[in-house]
């Protein structure tokens, strides 16, 4: 019964039935981290395919941008990435060979969501 | 009793939606190191190739993405995953198909910039081995040097906030007179998780006496983590104590709720896959590969294998033979991990909830 097991999993308090190690493997992932980026074009609104997502963790200059995830046909992307306690995951959206233009976003909040990215061509 | 009939009504629909979450990839069986536990038997110079980076991601795209729940995870395994030159590269193509990654390594190879280059492919979750102080970790390990690279590795891991990230331990009769020491030595490194495992005989770990406690040692092991998680409990202010947890590798009856989060559910083929290094698809990597694999992904696709076969892993029913036929236990144990069946599968080679009664 896949209602069932929605219903368990989105429960707070079962969570922890969902998260677990297998026996010689790693521990869970830390996906309570996650959201939905649907990419379009700033002058038309039509979505963008392949626009590359990748994350850091903002005031972490230093640390390189982490792949998560590349729009499919609507523009949409799911990720998931890491964040450090006090700081705010910040996102590069980039499209190879055209003309829009790298996008850097840094989210304040980020409660699972869908959150809509302009990009804009180059003059 | 309540607890016990509502949680497997929760095991029960977990198998029957079996929802793929977890997936292993053996990435290479070359390893630089010679553990004694090996369930693998591997080697520096394995006989198996590394399989080709394409050939897993053609497996993994046979998963529809609307079927990858958000914690859908690819655990790179080995050997020592580390050994692929490409290991970047493997990162960065899952984390580019909306996937995260985690690794088991032995820490040998993970420096300063091994983890700036595994964070940079977006590593998510990590776990090191470290089975004693030194003397322990380097004789278990088979190589001198052992114990001060894992070191390392450790407290790099442990500093890093963005990745998910445990140690570890297999325990067995040389290092379990040393619980508090190594316990001390990873709370000092910054560890905040801590998990325990025993061997099982298999690989080359099958003839060892040195590797498998007594039933009474077992039952000290048992008692060391309880106290550990009670006194941990008990700290209301200040920094957390580092959790420490047994491994699911098996029922431990009167422990199940003492040692670890979750009652024992064997998920092995419920929502954990492996895709071996030589492309058969089975439940974890550490299952009888001959008697238990479901397919190769050189013949088949993943998904389907996943989605039309894996019978003997959601129906458990066959396991009530030997000692398990007639348990008392064995509706919350269900014959305990699939790992514990090999060969014929006449018999299940170990049983943690015998062991747990002294």
């Amino acid at each position: 019964m896949k209602w069932l097991h929605n219903l368990l999993k989105g429960l707070s308090l079962t969570t922890a039935l969902f998260i677990f190690q297998a026996c010689y493997g790693t521990p869970d992932w830390l996906h309570d981290n996650s959201l939905e980026f649907k990419v379009v074009a700033a002058d038309t609104g039509e979505p963008l395919k392949d626009v590359y997502v990748s994350s850091r963790v903002q005031a972490a200059d230093n640390l390189d941008w982490i792949p998560c995830g590349r729009t499919n046909e609507n523009g949409e992307a799911h990720v998931f990435f890491g964040t450090a306690e006090g700081l705010y995951p910040q996102f590069r959206f980039e499209m190879m060979d055209s003309d829009y233009r790298v996008k850097d976003t840094v989210l304040t909040d980020y409660r699972y969501r869908t959150v809509e990215i302009h990009l804009v061509k180059a003059e | 009793m309540f607890r016990n009939t509502l949680f497997r009504l929760f095991r029960a629909n977990e198998t029957k939606v079996h929802e793929l979450n977890y997936l292993f990839w053996e990435c290479t069986t070359r390893c630089n190191l010679h553990c004694r536990h090996c369930g693998s038997d591997c080697m520096a110079a394995s006989a198996d190739v590394d399989m080709p980076l394409a050939d897993f991601l053609r497996a993994l795209d046979t998963i529809p993405v609307k079927e990858r729940p958000p914690e859908f995870t690819v655990v790179l395994t080995g050997g020592e995953p580390l050994l692929r030159p490409d290991i970047a590269e493997v990162g960065r193509a899952i984390r580019q198909r909306g996937v995260g990654w985690s690794m088991v390594s032995n820490g040998w190879f993970y420096d300063e910039a091994m983890h700036r280059k595994l964070m940079g492919a977006g590593l998510g979750a990590l776990t090191i081995s470290l089975d004693g102080l030194a003397p322990e970790h380097d004789w278990m390990r088979g190589r001198e040097g052992s114990f001060v690279r894992t070191e390392r590795a450790i407290a790099i891991a442990a500093a890093e906030p963005r990745i998910n990230f445990d140690v570890v331990s297999c325990i067995n009769r040389r290092n379990i007179g040393h619980l508090d020491a190594i316990h001390d030595k990873l709370a000092g490194l910054g560890v905040k998780q801590w998990r325990i495992f025993t061997i099982i005989p298999i690989g080359r770990a099958k003839d060892d006496s040195d590797m498998h406690l007594t039933d009474t040692e077992f039952v000290r092991l048992m008692d060391f983590i309880q106290a550990k998680r009670e006194a941990a409990v008990a700290v209301k202010e200040g920094p957390r104590p580092m959790n420490v947890t047994f491994s699911c590798e098996g029922y431990l009856g009167r422990y199940e709720r003492q040692v670890r989060r979750n009652p024992f559910f064997c998920r092995a083929g419920v929502t954990i896959a492996s895709v071996l290094i030589d492309g058969r698809i089975c439940g974890c990597p550490n299952i009888d590969r001959d008697a238990f694999s479901q397919g190769n992904i050189y013949q088949d696709s993943l998904w389907e294998v996943w989605q039309t076969r894996f019978q003997p892993f959601r129906d458990r029913r066959w396991t009530r033979r030997g000692v398990c036929a007639d348990c008392p236990v064995w509706r919350d144990c269900q014959g305990n991990g699939m790992h514990n069946w090999h060969g014929d599968c006449a018999e299940v080679i170990n049983c943690h909830y015998r062991k747990t009664l002294g």
